[in-house]
């Protein structure tokens, strides 16, 4: 009998799906492996933990993650704008004769743009803003936001300025940035075409309280925002192991927390002192972190599970921008194990 | 064809690639997560056990020469929740130190080793053994009944019937080894 034959005779075992002679024919197996008799045991007080088996291998072997890259978005970038030229012919032959009007009322189309700047600007028309990104990095990344956040309704995009315009400290830099990151995917989530350059949006979003950084929808679905360059290709996993894990009816999103506004008073102490912990009990640059979050009711309880790797303080503060405020409807309780990936 | 347990252990000893230590170990996850079930009492401290027994393997797996795998995984994990019951004082079951004192060799020692012409000689043990002993082995080998039948017609728990087994087995091994 291999182990996966074992593991589906435990869950039949302990829900009672085996017949008499099915059932002894386990226990006289059993007899001869003390674990699985231990495990038997174990899963005859409480058979529903059989269901968090699967939890658990998620949690020690990552999967394989499909991190989207620019060179792998190219022939749908290039389908796109060819598609977008075509369609553009039949209007300017349909509706507007007259070229130069069209060329007035329609400048982007008009030109001859790359297909890597043609694809943000569809992306800003779907979301109905007129900011566009010109670079290519920055499509990736809203390329990503696109597919990571398919219930945002008021997703709009920005440009995120380049960290080397802002005069600090070498260690205030990278906090900054990562600041600036966090500020850049709240306007990812609120931004209105009035809003100001990401530079001065920095500036307020510094002085913010986290209360400040809060962006939920009116639905109160999940909008996860936060991201870190340096972090970019894991965040579409790690965002969709937070949806796996956070998705309910039960929460909603309530806020997000600046590392430099944590402090065992935070609105989220639990998650500091447990991420807190885990650093100290490691060191290495990246791995994999586990966390259980238990919320009930207005409590929130956050129990570090000895990452099998590592958190690193920018991994920390990866997390933390990262995180989220979670709030359980009254009378409900409800916990989850998270996966952190550091890369 | 998938690799055997000691393939995959003797790969991570070499590359220390986790991940190959991880396949290895979610192959045993559920019965690993089940004993520390049967031994913490709570689900939290048995998943917190699982993967701080990971995180043990992964270091004695790259020092220990492990021959038996299943059963060196076992007494990591056992005693592992043995320990965090200790270390916490909060030990909800007396372990008995019969059972911890089971070994292995004892537990391997299967019906296949017993002859034929040992067979009387067993019916005399086993009329040795405690009666609550004798009832469950004779339920359990002779009338081949599961646990949960022993349960309906004993009285007895599942895990009484249980130790009742291990015990007897024990006794008997002892028995015949005179």
């Amino acid at each position: 009998m291999n182990q996966k034959e074992i593991e589906q005779k435990i869950a039949a075992y302990c829900s009672g799906r085996l017949s008499p002679e099915e059932e002894h024919d386990i226990e006289r197996y059993a007899a001869d492996h003390p674990m699985l008799m231990d495990a038997l045991e174990g899963y005859l007080d409480d058979p529903s933990q059989i269901d968090r088996i699967k939890d658990l291998k998620s949690l020690v072997v990552a999967p394989k993650q499909k991190i989207l890259t620019l060179k792998s978005l190219l022939p749908y970038v290039a389908a796109t704008a060819l598609l977008l030229v075509i369609v553009t012919s039949i209007y300017k032959q349909g509706q507007a004769p007259d070229y130069a009007d069209v060329e007035t009322s329609s400048p982007v189309l008009a030109e001859s743009i790359p297909a890597e700047v043609d694809m943000p600007t569809v992306v800003a028309d779907r979301t109905g803003t007129t900011t566009s990104v010109g670079d290519s990095g920055g499509l990736a990344m809203e390329m990503e936001e696109e597919v990571d956040l398919p219930q945002a309704k008021d997703v709009s995009v920005t440009p995120s300025s380049p960290p080397s315009k802002k005069s600090v400290s070498p260690k205030a830099k990278v906090s900054r940035q990562q600041a600036l990151d966090g500020s850049a995917d709240q306007s990812d989530l609120v931004e209105t075409p009035s809003s100001p350059p990401a530079n001065k949006s920095l500036a307020q979003q510094e002085s913010n309280p986290p209360s400040a950084a809060m962006s939920t929808d009116e639905a109160g679905d999940i909008t996860v925002g936060k991201a870190h360059k340096s972090t970019s290709s894991a965040r579409p996993a790690r965002r969709k192991l937070l949806d796996q894990y956070f998705a309910s009816d039960q929460l909603s999103i309530s806020g997000s927390l600046p590392l430099n506004e944590l402090s065992a008073t935070s609105p989220w102490p639990q998650v500091w002192q447990a991420v807190s912990q885990l650093a100290k009990e490691n060191n290495q640059k990246s791995g994999t972190a586990t966390l259980r979050l238990r919320v009930d009711g207005d409590q929130v309880t956050a129990t570090p599970m000895k990452n099998m790797a590592a958190l690193t303080d920018s991994g920390i503060v990866d997390y933390l921008t990262t995180s989220i405020g979670l709030t359980a409807k009254s009378g409900q309780s409800k916990e989850w194990l998270i996966k952190l990936e550091f890369k | 064809m998938q690799p055997t347990d000691l393939e995959l252990l003797h790969q991570y000893q070499q590359e220390n690639n986790q991940e190959v230590l991880g396949t290895l170990y979610n192959r045993y996850i559920a019965q690993v997560y089940g004993a520390c079930l049967k031994y913490l009492k709570q689900k939290e401290a048995a998943q917190d056990a699982v993967m701080d027994i990971y995180e043990e393997l992964v270091v004695k797996c790259r020092k220990h020469q492990i021959e038996h795998w299943q059963a060196w995984l076992y007494m990591v994990s056992r005693n592992h929740c043995l320990q965090k019951i200790r270390k916490e004082k909060t030990a909800l079951l007396k372990i008995n130190e019969a059972q911890r004192m089971y070994t292995e060799q004892v537990l391997h020692h299967s019906d296949e080793d017993v002859k034929q012409g040992e067979l009387n000689r067993l019916e005399d043990c086993i009329d040795q053994l405690k009666m609550d002993q004798q009832t469950c082995v004779r339920a359990f080998y002779l009338l081949k009944q599961s646990y949960k039948q022993i349960v309906g017609t004993s009285g007895y728990t599942w895990s009484q019937v249980r130790s009742h087994i291990q015990n007897g087995r024990r006794n008997l091994a002892n028995c015949l080894g005179q």
